[in-house]
């Protein structure tokens, strides 16, 4: 696993854009934040759900990359309409093994990833939801 | 409070368990300010799984105790001590502490970007949590 430093790569977006990752089992969490840091990304993460609301309430991240499947009070699903309602412009990308989402989640996500998806998915999706050049 | 060797070591990776995901974030975003590469744990189970994790090269841990328990931060810090021995780990009891602590670690880290201050920290916490509860 590669913890390189995003200061010492050269990053891919010029003004670094603030992604909140929920995820939580740690070490694809940190896979993917030190993915993230590596092109560029300002990265937030938090274990679960709760953590992200918290996090919500103090920062504004301009994308959010979640699980669905998380221990806490409300999983991914509950995430996603809370941040729908309460932050409609963020857009969420929902990255998950085992999830049937019904239509309003369809539509409220801006992405769903399947698990397991590679880190070049999630950046190229990350990448055209902030219609960030690649 | 210290739990182990000098301070003066020159890590790169450093593990933060910390269970309140405020602090946790802003003492986080802070060392990956001096360029450290920073894992972050929300407990001590997640700790656990980071440390076992070979290929993450981790060289300290910063464990913020009073979110986890003091009995917990003092199980983390035996558990390294029997399982991880060259580790060093840095208990601080409190969000204080916590920040003193990681800017003993960034004056003696990979990069001193500017004069760390940890009351710079606990004031951003602090401006977090008004955000938050406003």
């Amino acid at each position: 696993m590669n913890l390189k430093v995003a200061a010492s790569n050269a990053p891919l977006v010029a003004v670094p854009k603030c992604i909140l990752v929920v995820e939580d089992e740690p070490l694809i969490r940190l896979v993917i934040c030190d993915d993230l840091r590596e092109a560029g990304f300002d990265v937030v993460e938090a274990c679960n759900a709760d953590e992200a609301i918290v996090l919500l309430a103090a920062l504004t991240p301009d994308l959010i990359s979640s699980d669905v499947q998380m221990p806490g009070s409300i999983d991914g699903s509950g995430l996603l309409a809370f941040v729908k309602k309460t932050y409609p412009h963020i857009p969420v990308i929902i990255a998950s093994g085992n999830w049937d989402p019904t239509a309003k989640e369809m539509e409220s996500a801006a992405r769903i990833l399947t698990k397991p998806f590679t880190a070049d998915a999630l950046l190229k999706a990350i990448q055209e939801e902030l219609d960030i050049d690649g | 409070m210290t739990d182990g060797k000098s301070a003066d070591l020159a890590a790169k990776s450093i593990l933060i368990v910390d269970g309140d995901i405020i602090s946790r974030h802003a003492i986080a975003a802070y060392l990956c300010d001096c360029a450290f590469a920073v894992v972050e744990a929300a407990n001590i189970d997640e700790a656990k799984i980071a440390l076992g994790e070979a290929s993450l090269n981790i060289d300290a841990i910063l464990c913020e105790s009073s979110a986890l328990g003091s009995q917990n931060g003092f199980k983390l810090a035996n558990w390294v001590r029997i399982n991880r021995p060259e580790l060093e780990v840095k208990l601080a009891g409190g969000l204080e502490k916590a920040a003193e602590a990681a800017g003993q670690l960034c004056e003696s880290g990979p990069r001193l970007a500017r004069p760390y201050e940890p009351d710079a920290v606990v004031a951003y916490v602090t401006r977090l949590r008004a955000t938050r509860s406003s």
